[in-house]
Parts: structure tokens; sequence; C-alpha cells
């Protein structure tokens, strides 16, 4: 695989953010908090259409579900993490094939907290799926782009595959 | 699959729109026939005709679905045009023997599909593919790479 420069990957995060878009930092603590609160007191999921490429994303029961996820590897909060899942979740990715929660978390949480920042840059749901495109950089300035496929019920996450852009991928990818 | 088999289905592509916007019985699918996805089959059409395409080796089906200034971008692709698409990526259409799509979620003009493609020798590529749409045709293209060998030429 190849490695960007940090000016081509400047270009590429330009071109793949137009106008129409809206990038969602999620760097705000007392945000972040207000996120986790509003998470944990309302369960009343329900599906819902979007239309634009991240309208509404913040306002759906849904779409703070799939934050709160964010938020959780990012701070590397397993309680909230868990708080998001619903019952029977399972993970996939090109290396892990529908494995069950304590197989990520054995797996797959060492990589909570190696993330700088996480952007979520496009969203495209429908009804109780989430597609999220997202890019950012490890604590240590590498460079992951990949997109997101959540399956909701109920207002938790059923089911989360990760396909892998270009970047190392996940943060402690030491093939890369 | 055979010859005969493969013109039904091509023929099926083409005077069904109803066909072509259910390519599984998934909730997922039916979902995105709902008043949030595209309900006028212009723009899922562009996509299903991306995938048949690649499926009968149709550089000029390809074509008529891509809008001008069309991108590809996938891992190993930053935004390449046309012209490199057609050197770099067009020659997998000749390894691959299907693409079967499992889930599609449409939102507006974004299309996100995801596939499950087998090469000739019968390897699984699973891909997310997301297309932007403009004017019912395809504008801007990018592959995320899941299990599998990527893509059919990948030499895995």
């Amino acid at each position: 695989m190849f490695l960007r420069t940090r000016d081509q990957l400047s270009k590429f995060r330009k071109i793949t953010s137009p106008k129409n878009q809206i990038i969602v930092k999620m760097t705000n603590l007392p945000g972040k908090i207000l996120l986790a609160g509003l998470l944990l007191s309302c369960q009343a999921g329900f599906a819902q259409t979007i239309t634009g490429h991240t309208a509404a994303f913040e306002n759906t029961p849904n779409g703070k579900v799939v934050r709160a996820w964010y938020t959780a590897w990012e701070k590397a909060d397993w309680n909230l993490l868990t708080h998001t899942l619903a019952d029977g979740f399972t993970f996939s990715s090109p290396l892990d094939d529908h494995i069950n929660l304590s197989a990520v978390q054995k797996r797959c949480w060492p990589n909570a907290g190696k993330f700088k920042s996480i952007d979520v840059e496009q969203v495209t749901m429908n009804g109780d799926d989430v597609v999220v495109i997202q890019h950012g950089n490890t604590t240590s300035g590498n460079y992951i782009r990949n997109l997101d496929y959540f399956k909701v019920k109920d207002g938790k996450i059923m089911a989360y595959e990760c396909f892998f852009g270009p970047g190392i991928n996940y943060p402690t990818n030491t093939g890369k | 699959m055979k010859i005969t088999t493969r013109i039904l289905l091509l023929g099926i592509f083409l005077s069904s729109q109803a066909v072509l916007a259910q390519p599984s019985q998934s909730a997922t699918s039916q979902a995105s026939l709902g008043p949030g996805g595209t309900t006028n089959g212009i723009t899922v059409k562009a996509v299903r005709d991306w995938y048949a395409a690649f499926e009968k080796k149709d550089w000029n089906l390809m074509q008529q679905v891509l809008a001008d200034g069309f991108n590809f971008s996938s891992p190993l692709d930053d935004h390449i045009n046309l012209a490199s698409f057609k050197e770099r990526c067009w020659p997998n259409s000749a390894n691959i023997k299907r693409v079967d799509v499992d889930k599609i979620v449409i939102n507006g003009d974004d299309v996100v599909v995801i596939t499950n493609g087998y090469t000739n020798a019968g390897k699984l590529f699973r891909n997310c593919d997301c297309f932007r749409l403009k004017n019912g045709k395809i504008a801007a293209y990018e592959c995320f790479f899941g299990p599998g060998i990527n893509y059919p030429n990948s030499g895995k």
C-alpha cells in the first residue's frame, strides 16, 4: 500500500469535501458530554429518512447513537460504547467477520484512544441504515480514511462493518 | 452463469426499474425505495448500469452513465479521470464473473452500495461503493475495501 504525503492528503481532503457537505468535527468535549447524556436518556430510537449529505444528522436518534460510537472510540470510553450497542451486536471489517462484543474488546478496543480526531465527512442515512465516511489522524500522526456501515435497531447499533480506504486503516496497524 | 441467463438478466435490467431497485429482499434495499430514496429510478439505473457494464465488459454502456468530469477513487486511486480509469481499472472487468448487490442506501444524489463480487476463479471481493450522482449520471465514485481480494486483478 502507498502512503500519502501531507500535501497529497490535504488535496485529497479538499476535493472530497465539497461546499455542500458539512464537516462535523468531534473535538468539543462539552458537546460530547451532552451527546452522551442525550444518548443515555433517550433510548426511543426510530427510523428516519434524512435528505442532504449530513443534514439533521445530529438531531436524529440514529445520528446520536452513531456520534456516541465515535466519541467512545475517541475517548476510550468502554461504558459509553456498550451503551450504544444492541444485544447480539456484531463487528465486521476486512479483518473481523461478525465478531461479538467480547472479541471486539479484546481485538479492536486497544485502538481506542489512539485517535487524535475523527471527522465525519459524509453521512448517508436511510431508515436504520447509517453510512459514514470519516477520516482523521492517529495520535502518532498517521492518516485514516474509512467507511463505516451501521445497522441500527431500536436506537442501538446492531451491526457495524468497516470498509478500508486509503491510509493505515486503524491505529494499531503495524503492517503499514 | 450461462450466456442465456446473462442475456435474460440484462433484459430484466433494461426493462424493469422495479427489479433494478430491489437487488435483494433486505429491509435496506426496500427502505431505499421510500420517500428519502430515489424513487424515479433514473439515478438507481445509472448505478445498476455501472455494475452491468463491468459484468458485460461493455465500455460503451459505462461511458453512458458517467457525467462529464467523472473521477474515480479507491485506496489505490486518488480522483483519477476517465482516461486513467479506463487504463487502470477497466481491465478488471475481464476478470469479473458476477457482482451481487448486498445493500443499497440512498440519500438524494448519494448512493452507497455494498457488493459481493466474484472473479472468474470464484474469488470474493466485498466492497462498499459510493456514488455521487449529478443529473442522473455518475459524477464521482469512491471504493472502500472490505474482506476478500479487493478487486479482481489485485493478484491476491
